[in-house]
């Protein structure tokens, strides 16, 4: 119906606790954003136009990041929403239960293709946090719609369990190639090469990794954590540093957007231009 | 020297219950799984000159379990850990973890000096009486190749095993560490 805003459904496992910073930014790029408990009935949870999966930790990671949620009924719902090539993100821990559910990279038989596995650091191990600079790449991606390949988005990634991986070789070489890869980790030349512009480990330097007819993307940084300028260190190197350096010199508007605020002005292109 | 050190939770372990709650409500086990137990299974090596060592890091220590929330129970001798049914053991593909406690305990306690840890999941189901292939129940709940089949072992991360009879020393030998 013309006028009304595209509806974009945050769901909440028990255990997430990025779902209301995420909804802010979903309503910043002008989208209409409701948080959903994940045990709602199907058909509450069915039928909106976008679907994020927030951050966190639900079910605490038992058994393995994204593992028990990504057995819970609503990832039906969102499975048939997946293969309508209806738009779903997951960030962090949702990336881990749509990995775990099979929706990324994703084919018809609903098989787990690859795994987010614990990071590989050198003389470290466990959560490891950091700002990061990701670059996008010029794979299809509902949440890379009109941005340009090569576009530098700095944000923070923060998980224990992060480091995309396959067993499969097709799979990993995908990974690789950056054949499924709309997101990777950067560094001043490009594509990272090692610890830490690649604080994990991941093959191919993958930070978001696309499913379906590219509507799905699981991204293990935060976007959510760097949408407002204000968020970004003044520190950060590079453009978005100079900006929010400029920013504070001028006593900016607490509004301005900031890096993490283009993949979801992507979404809403998706969703508008459609 | 060889040895095995079974670690639990003295409180219920959350992460079992979870595990039981999405066999038992989302992949169709209601009835068969009666149960379901987690501990952290570590793979002791150690010249046997320092062996006595073992049991007094347990005790002393945090290093390997934390006595005030997880009971250890050392099994010595060539018999390894005796089974009533089958267990299944997760680990990681690229190796049990155990590198960094190795180093952090042959740094700590010098008199362990040649001590090898390694680390793995067990998972111990229980199952209903007159469940006709255990065994193959048990493999059905590792393989998490989807969503709807299996839940314990992602494949692209782990490796599990399943075994029955009896977890002999040196059961996670085979592999190399990894942190």
């Amino acid at each position: 119906m013309a006028g009304m805003k595209p509806r974009v459904a945050v769901i909440q496992f028990p255990g997430v606790n990025c779902e209301w910073e995420t909804a802010d930014v979903l309503r910043s790029v002008g989208l209409e954003a409701v948080v959903l408990r994940w045990n709602l009935p199907p058909g509450e949870i069915a039928g909106h136009d976008a679907y994020v999966l927030p951050g966190g930790f639900s079910y605490q990671d038992r058994v393995r990041a994204g593992a028990i949620s990504a057995r819970e009924p609503v990832m039906e719902t969102l499975t048939e929403a997946a293969a309508n090539g209806v738009p779903i993100l997951g960030i962090c821990n949702g990336a881990q239960v749509l990995v775990e559910a099979g929706l990324v990279p994703g084919d018809a038989d609903g098989a787990v293709k690859v795994a987010l596995a614990r990071n590989q650091m050198p003389g470290r191990s466990g959560y490891y946090s950091r700002w990061v600079e990701l670059e996008t790449t010029n794979v299809v991606c509902a949440f890379t719609r009109g941005v340009p390949a090569g576009t530098r988005i700095p944000m923070p990634m923060a998980h224990g369990e992060g480091r995309f991986t396959s067993a499969d070789p097709d799979v990993r070489g995908g990974l690789e190639q950056g054949t499924s890869v709309p997101f990777r980790y950067a560094d001043a030349d490009g594509a990272a090469r090692g610890f830490p512009a690649n604080p994990n480990g991941a093959v191919g330097a993958a930070a978001g990794v696309v499913g379906g007819s590219g509507n799905v993307l699981a991204l293990m940084p935060h976007p959510e954590r760097s949408a407002w300028l204000w968020q970004v260190p003044q520190s950060h190197p590079g453009a978005w540093g100079e900006r929010r350096r400029a920013w504070s010199a001028d006593d900016g508007d607490m509004a301005t957007a900031g890096p993490g605020r283009i993949p979801f002005e992507a979404l809403a292109r998706t969703l508008t231009e459609a | 020297m060889r040895a095995l050190c079974i670690v639990e939770l003295k409180t219920p372990d959350p992460a079992a219950a979870s595990a039981f709650g999405a066999f038992t409500r989302r992949l169709g086990l209601e009835g068969t799984l009666l149960r379901l137990d987690r501990a952290d299974l570590f793979d002791l090596q150690v010249d046997d000159s320092q062996a006595r060592h073992l049991q007094p890091l347990l005790a002393h220590t945090t290093l390997i379990a934390n006595p005030n929330k997880e009971d250890a129970r050392l099994i010595e001798g060539p018999d390894g850990m005796p089974l009533d049914g089958p267990v299944i053991l997760v680990r990681d593909r690229e190796g049990p973890a155990g590198e960094a406690l190795t180093a952090r305990i042959r740094r700590d306690h010098a008199e362990l000096g040649t001590l090898v840890v390694r680390r793995a999941v067990l998972w111990t189901p229980t199952f209903a009486a007159g469940v006709s292939d255990p065994e193959a129940l048990a493999r059905s709940m590792a393989d998490g190749r989807t969503r709807t089949s299996g839940l314990l072992a992602n494949p692209h991360a782990d490796v599990f095993e399943v075994l029955t009879g009896r977890i002999p020393p040196g059961v996670l030998s085979g592999a190399s560490v990894a942190g």
